[in-house]
């Protein structure tokens, strides 16, 4: 795949904004995948969810303002926020890339398809996807959530629920891409030498369609990490013992006024990660715009 | 155009109807039973129970409960809510206009705020200024918005008085914070596409031919690009009237506005069914009638679109 | 491309142009308050008309059949006026009718109506109007919620379980009788002390047949409802906006001491009380537990703290195990810390439950609810005692829009206490009320409960009782059955109230639930009002709000 190496090492890594938006993810990124050594650094390494709202000594300990004891203060139930929002790194991530990794092999089988094949293959796609489209993303989350799980929502489901839900665009791009380069005449060329179908595919339009898809799918990102926190906010909660930005700042928002740290600090990492994403999303849309294999 | 029009026309409100059997049946298959969720934590009797169940016909099979509701809609009647016990067109009536105002303020915002930033910021191209601009897109981008618009009510709604905090009370003004709030995500993409469009059309050859003849960038800016990039930014304006409603249900409920946003979300939780059908229905056609007007739109701003599709 | 510098350009000059418009526009509505608040009296003397304002979120109904929230409550209760009502503490006193007694069968309540009380329409209230009444409310063509409320009286039940006819109000409650136009009669099924408290729900007012029989009428009144009370509807119920009502000119007892009120109606309790800083409102009834305090700081003269009949707890399916072991329950409810729940979480709108029934309810026990308290050296006791619970874990129900933060702090405590894991199930009130029904919960589940009439008899039989429909809790006892029965059948309410006490002390020593809060309703008034008076059931007695001098 020397295309995608030259892509990579040309215009993508050079820029700015690749390299703050790898900045950014870096410092999520930790969060997510070694929390503990992160709170370790911190007073006693509080659990995340081990809390009450009463000290040993019997005085109250929820909402404290930021210290040297707490760095972050604490929350409503006692627990240490510095720790929370280090542990809430993993849920938010799990959920974006999880969802838009799958809504990304989901959307680009189903676009290459349509694109490919044309006929009654790319109609069905198409009024499918116009149909899911034509409901209001919110709208669907809410419906799909409620109906999906009458009671708690998980990560799985909330993947699931953003997969059924934003396939279509990017079936989209990779439909485009695809009807744009099948009419090109190696592609014309390499079937009259008998190459089956699946192999021209995987070698010639999957990585032309690669480079818009990975642009949306890595802001998409951004975006779904933003959703998921909406989502509480609308009061689809996970499960208490999944720490979760979008819970944590759900809660804090109507005591702002006292506790401002409550729902700024949480609300600071979960921008962070989604301008991460965005950054980087805008780093590879700036690359060359197709792998044009014909030279 | 007629016959394209027409192929539209007909595509859409075959979307339409297959879209609201999908939330139809979605949403009259909910679990937890409306009856006991209009009753209420109370000692209802089961045969008061029944009585509700009957009235609403929510005892007949699920079929014959979409045909009479259709049979109904093509009266125009869209049924009677359960909880609030009023026809759903009468509280459609006055939720819409709310989340229509809201939503018509925040295009406005995003379309001319867009444009003015976008360009200047096009102009100013590699500058402090613009990459300014960028960062604040980015971050407008990022910070979820039922954050902004509890740090925007606390500050210019409490601290600073200067805007109501919630309702529809004040008229104009009632809509400044929700609107702005709304706008913010919205304008940030509106930005990046029209710098990013006015920088295309800056770099191009037909530029530079104009500077040579001593015209302005900005000059040019005004004549060409408004004109070029008009087709993306109608796109633009098209699709992202579908996310504002989402985002309308968010802010709606952040400042208390009743507008179809807040109407959805409540009669959800309280398993309103007919409210819930009702309303996105009224959405769904909202959403295809504006895609429709800004594919129109498109092509008559650039004919080789309908070439194309 | 070369950067240039240049004078402003156009599109410059525009964005500085449009951001001092915005500027302008924005201080405009700085100096001038943008809500209108003319009904503020404080720059007008006592002689002038005088009215206010009160917040309150959208009723489910005001139609006084229906009418089954307190929101809806506090406006119907202005409208209509019942045979009996009660005084600002709860005691009877006339309403309609002036005096009442109760046969030597002790099942025939007689009742004398006030020959002057009138609609609000002039037209007079006869006895007849109140059969109507009553035949409406239990009528399943009405599907009322709070029809439940009359099943004490004779021939109720067979209103309400027939099939719907089609017309509401045309089957008689055969237990109301008008013996004519100012005597009325209401016979109950078996004897029952409590009936006038119970006919002091609105959906025992007066309403004659006419006001309601024509599709028209019925669909306005719902809208408008047209009643018998000091207040009535100056204009139909503007939906998700406000309700105003004007005295009712016809009313024959002591007239509102407002000419109008003016309820606004707002979708949460934080921005009707921002509302209120901003002067927008006058009362702003209910606060959010965030603004407790910053409100007793800003204004602790008008600042009111109600004790609300409402019972926070967590119910426990007693006949399954492992909460069939009294012990269990026990040491669950002794790990409660409740003092720091109302402190903390509830801010000072609850106080820690020191029983079954709220302290303020006729017939409460106060101190005899030993599980009551916070004590985790026994809990542990009793929860090694019995034996933990089965694989170390539990589930636990809650209802996900009023979100975990009431329950978290209990759930932490029995985690770290018992070392338990809990699985906790969320879901929407619709069917968290499908989950919790009788016979479902496998694990503790958090319920709150509301008296329907001012006594403790309203908690303790639909709670506790064996034949109650709402008694989710897999409990069941003969004596406390017993005791219920005695408390309905005795000769007055003073003469059931030893009855009560001892059921209470017969389900707080068994404790099928754990009684977490008493809820208090904070409120705040603005300084140009006065006597301003929350009764014990957390209804606003509006009609007594008078102008500060």
């Amino acid at each position: 795949m020397s295309a995608i190496a030259s892509f990579l090492r040309g215009r993508l890594i050079g820029g700015l904004e690749f390299r703050v938006a790898v900045a950014l993810l870096l410092l999520v990124g930790v969060c997510a995948v070694a929390p503990q050594l992160i709170v370790a650094l911190s007073p006693g390494s509080p659990s995340p969810t081990a809390c009450s709202i009463r000290a040993e000594n019997g005085s109250y300990q929820d909402r404290l303002a930021p210290s040297a004891e707490h760095w972050f203060g604490t929350d409503r139930q006692g627990c240490d926020e510095f720790s929370r929002v280090i542990h809430g790194a993993r849920h938010s991530l799990i959920v974006g890339v999880g969802a838009a990794l799958l809504i990304a092999v989901v959307g680009m089988t189903l676009g290459v398809a349509a694109g490919w094949r044309g006929g009654w293959v790319d109609a069905i796609v198409r009024r499918v996807g116009d149909l899911v489209l034509g409901v209001p993303l919110v709208v669907g989350m809410i419906l799909i959530l409620a109906v999906l799980v009458p009671g708690q929502r998980s990560a799985t489901t909330t993947v699931v629920t953003f997969t059924v839900l934003l396939w279509p665009t990017v079936a989209r791009i990779s439909r485009a891409a695809t009807m744009l380069i099948r009419t090109e005449s190696y592609i014309e060329a390499a079937r009259a030498s008998g190459a089956s179908v699946m192999r021209i595919c995987l070698r010639h339009v999957v990585p032309n369609a690669l480079p818009p898809v990975a642009a949306y799918t890595a802001s998409l990102v951004g975006l779904l990490i933003g959703y998921e926190a909406v989502l509480s906010y609308l009061g689809f909660a996970v499960d208490a013992s999944v720490v979760s930005w979008g819970q944590m700042m759900d809660d804090a928002q109507t005591y702002y006024s006292r506790s401002p740290h409550l729902l700024i600090l949480p609300g600071v990492f979960l921008s962070v990660a989604v301008a991460g994403f965005l950054l980087l999303g805008d780093a590879i849309a700036q690359g060359p715009a197709s792998l044009d294999q014909r030279t | 155009m007629t016959l394209f029009v027409l192929r539209r026309g007909a595509g859409a409100i075959a979307t339409l109807l297959a879209s609201t059997m999908l939330v139809f049946f979605i949403t009259f298959a909910l679990p937890g039973d409306p009856a006991r969720a209009i009753a209420g934590h109370r000692q209802v009797t089961e045969s008061t129970l029944s009585a509700i169940r009957a009235r609403y016909g929510l005892d007949e099979p699920l079929w014959e409960q979409y045909i009479g509701w259709l049979g109904r809609l093509l009266r125009g009647d869209l049924g009677e809510s359960f909880v609030a016990r009023r026809p759903v067109t009468d509280m459609m009536q006055e939720a819409l206009p709310v989340t229509l105002t809201l939503v018509a303020f925040t295009v406005v915002i995003e379309v001319v705020l867009g444009l003015i930033i976008g360009a200047s910021a096009a102009l100013r191209r590699g500058k402090r200024s613009d990459n300014a601009v960028l960062a604040a897109c980015t971050i407008g981008l990022s910070v979820p918005l039922f954050v902004v618009g509890s740090l925007a009510q606390d500050s210019f709604g409490i601290d600073l008085r200067w805007l109501p905090v919630a309702g529809i009370r004040n008229g104009f003004f009632s809509y400044v914070l929700p609107a702005l709030t709304l706008a913010l995500p919205g304008l940030a993409i509106a930005v990046r596409l029209v710098r990013a469009e006015s920088i295309t059309q800056l770099c191009a050859p037909h530029t530079r031919t104009a500077r040579g003849k001593g015209i302005s960038e900005s000059a040019v800016l005004r004549r060409h690009v408004v004109r070029n990039s008009s087709v993306p930014f109608v796109s633009f304006v098209g699709l992202e009237i579908g996310a504002l409603v989402g985002g309308a249900i968010v802010v709606e409920r952040v400042f208390n506005l009743p507008g179809v946003g807040r109407a959805i979300a409540q009669a959800i939780s309280q398993r309103d069914n007919v409210t819930i059908v009702g309303f996105t229905m009224a959405i769904i056609t909202v959403y295809l009638a504006v895609d429709l007007v800004a594919d129109l739109a498109m092509i008559a701003l650039d004919p080789r679109i309908e070439r194309m599709s | 491309m070369r950067p240039h510098t240049r004078p402003l350009s156009i599109t410059t000059m525009a964005l500085w142009t449009g951001l001092a418009v915005f500027a302008a526009a924005c201080s405009d509505s700085g100096s001038s308050n943008p809500s209108s608040d003319s009904s503020s009296p404080s720059s007008e003397s006592p002689a002038e008309p005088f009215s206010f304002s009160v917040s309150i979120s959208e009723p489910s109904s005001i139609d006084p059949a229906l009418t089954a929230d307190i929101e809806g409550g506090q406006i119907t209760r202005l409208l209509v006026e019942t045979l009996v009502t009660l005084t600002p503490d709860l005691q009877l006193a006339p309403g309609v009718a002036t005096e009442w007694s109760l046969g030597d069968d002790g099942v025939t309540w007689t009742f004398l109506l006030n020959p002057d009380a009138a609609y609000s329409d002039g037209r007079p209230v006869v006895a007849g109007d109140f059969e109507f009444a009553f035949a409406r409310s239990a009528d399943p063509d009405l599907a009322a919620v709070p029809s439940y409320q009359g099943l004490p009286i004779a021939g109720w039940a067979d209103v309400l379980d027939a099939e719907p006819s089609g017309s509401i109000g045309d089957v008689p409650v055969s237990g109301v009788a008008a013996v004519d136009d100012h005597t009325l009669t209401v016979t109950t099924d078996g004897p029952f002390a409590l009936l006038p408290k119970v006919l002091t729900y609105p959906i025992f007012a007066p309403l004659p047949a006419d006001f309601v029989d024509t599709e028209e009428s019925a669909a306005a009144f719902f809208d408008q409802p047209i009643g018998n009370g000091p207040y009535m509807m100056a204009e139909p119920w503007q939906h998700n906006e406000g309700i105003t009502v004007v005295r009712n000119p016809h009313y024959p007892g002591t007239p509102g001491r407002a000419d109008s009120i003016e309820f606004r109606i707002y979708g949460d309790t934080l921005t009707a009380y921002k509302d209120f800083e901003a002067d927008a409102v006058d009362i702003a009834r209910t606060l959010p537990p965030e603004a407790i305090a910053p409100a007793r700081e800003a204004y602790p003269d008008t600042f009111v703290v109600t004790h609300a009949a409402l019972l926070s707890y967590i119910g426990f399916p007693s006949n399954l195990a492992p909460f069939d072991n009294p012990d269990i329950r026990l040491a669950f409810s002794l790990a409660i810390d409740r003092e720091a729940i109302a402190d903390r979480v509830f801010e000072g709108t609850a106080s820690p439950a020191t029983g079954m029934v709220p302290s303020l309810a006729p017939g409460a026990l106060d101190g005899v609810c030993d599980a009551c308290n916070y004590d985790p050296e026994r809990a542990k006791e009793l929860f090694d005692g019995a034996g933990g619970v089965p694989g170390n874990s539990i589930v636990v129900y809650n209802i996900s829009d009023d979100g975990t933060a009431s329950l978290d702090p209990i759930l932490n405590s029995w985690r770290e206490l018992f070392g338990i894991k809990i699985e906790v199930r969320s879901f929407e009130f619709s069917q968290f009320l499908d989950e919790t029904a009788p016979g479902k919960p496998i694990g503790p589940f958090e319920l709150s409960w509301v008296w329907d009439y001012p006594s403790g008899y309203s908690f303790l039989s639909p709670l506790f009782e064996s034949t109650s429909g709402v008694n989710n809790l897999g409990y069941a006892d003969a004596e406390f059955d017993e005791q219920m029965r005695l408390a309905r059948e005795a000769a007055d309410e003073e003469a059931g109230l030893p009855y009560l006490a001892e059921g209470q002390r017969i389900v707080e020593a068994a404790m099928p639930l754990a009684p977490v809060t008493f809820s208090d309703d904070v409120g705040v008034h603005s300084a140009t009002l006065t006597n301003v008076v929350v009764d014990a059931g957390a209804l606003w007695r509006l009609e007594l709000v008078a102008p500060a001098s």
